[in-house]
């Protein structure tokens, strides 16, 4: 679209004062926002390190011990966030042709699933561990047939790397469902913030499919061990 | 400038491209998991031998980077921002490439890092005299020979 010409005093939507125009503001959002995206890149590659090291080192115990997980849980978890980013996407989709009552529809089905997720982590999955003796502590792996012929010492380290790398993620759902509440309350109540701008909800959206590329990483790496 | 057509009119995605994004990404997903199940004899690869597990992981780990970069490009709007935005995109993965320069280390030294740093050990190494550290008679695991 061409360019509309306007003098200085006029007031352009969505533009706050600091900026010289549109383009300038939202390069500065979004190179904010993935700044602070290469950052939680770092967080997670020293986890991810840690892991690739100790499967490395134990990869036939690492094999033995993740038959405790479950692939099903693990595929149905990775389904429900593929979709979450989809719905987050189109909550982008419609903030872009400003309709308001459709952002909220996708924001709210992205909040959905993800407390689809969290109730799967918290009831089929991290429950079960401890039920078996596999959370790491003093008690770990005194049930036998739930480490899968695994030795004790490699299979906690499994463990441990496991309720890190995902306690870690799910605490990133939280906040993602936490801000994404947020933000379709600002749609709700038609903030300009948000209403005069997309770029808002691109942030969040951008957030949100971060918390969705950990677990892509997450799910072959702990439910898909081969032999 | 350059570019300004696209950096400050959005750039908006017809619906059906994130329709056919998702289609692929969970299409990936049943790949990854049917690769997985799938148990590879001993692969020769230019005269060297090596275990069917690389293949395994080899795959698992080309289709969460594909995964990946449909993510990022299409879903996280990268393939339609600015260089510069697509530069601070790239950051994070270039510092990621230091954890291939950690393991190199790991993987050449001669000497152990810490205890139980082998194969053989059976993780008994750790020191602990605790009940899972007993076999299913009751003896200790030792490391093996």
């Amino acid at each position: 679209m061409a360019a509309v010409t306007h003098d200085h005093d006029h007031h352009v939507e969505g533009l706050h004062h600091q900026f010289e125009d549109m383009e300038q503001q939202s390069e500065t959002y979004l190179v904010g926002m993935w700044s602070f995206l290469v950052s939680e890149v770092m967080f997670f590659g020293a986890m991810f390190l840690a892991y690739s090291l100790y499967r490395w080192k134990y990869q036939a115990d690492f094999h033995a011990v993740h038959e405790n997980l479950s692939v099903m849980w693990g595929g149905i978890n990775t389904t429900v966030l593929l979709i979450s980013s989809f719905t987050m996407v189109m909550g982008v989709h419609f903030a872009q042709l400003r309709k308001g009552k459709l952002v909220q529809m996708m924001l709210g089905a992205t909040i959905a699933c993800a407390f689809g997720f969290l109730f799967i982590k918290f009831t089929f999955e991290w429950p079960a561990k401890a039920v078996e003796h596999l959370v790491p502590g003093p008690t770990f792996g005194t049930i036998k047939e739930a480490l899968h012929g695994a030795n004790p010492r490699p299979a906690e380290l499994f463990f441990s790397l496991y309720f890190a790398m995902t306690g870690f993620h799910a605490l990133h759902i939280i906040v993602g469902i936490l801000m994404l509440a947020y933000l379709a309350n600002m749609w709700r109540k038609e903030h300009p913030l948000v209403t005069k701008d997309y770029v808002p909800t691109e942030l969040i959206g951008l957030y949100w499919h971060f918390v969705d590329l950990v677990w892509i990483f997450l799910f072959p790496l702990f439910y898909l061990i081969p032999r | 400038m350059k570019g300004t057509h696209h950096q400050g009119a959005h750039h908006i995605v017809p619906p059906l491209t994130y329709v056919k994004t998702l289609a692929a990404l969970l299409a990936l997903m049943g790949l990854t998991i049917y690769f997985g199940g799938i148990v590879f004899g001993p692969q020769h690869l230019f005269g060297l031998t090596i275990d069917g597990s690389y293949l395994n992981n080899g795959i698992a780990m080309l289709i969460a980077v594909t995964k990946a970069f449909l993510v990022i490009t299409i879903f996280m709007g990268v393939k339609y921002a600015s260089s510069l935005v697509k530069l601070w995109a790239m950051m994070g993965f270039i510092w990621l490439t230091l954890i291939f320069i950690i393991l190199n280390d790991y993987g050449t030294r001669k000497y152990e890092p810490v205890p139980s740093w082998t194969k053989e050990d059976a993780g008994t190494g750790m020191n602990r005299t605790m009940e899972s550290n007993k076999d299913m008679d009751g003896r200790m695991l030792r490391s093996r020979p």
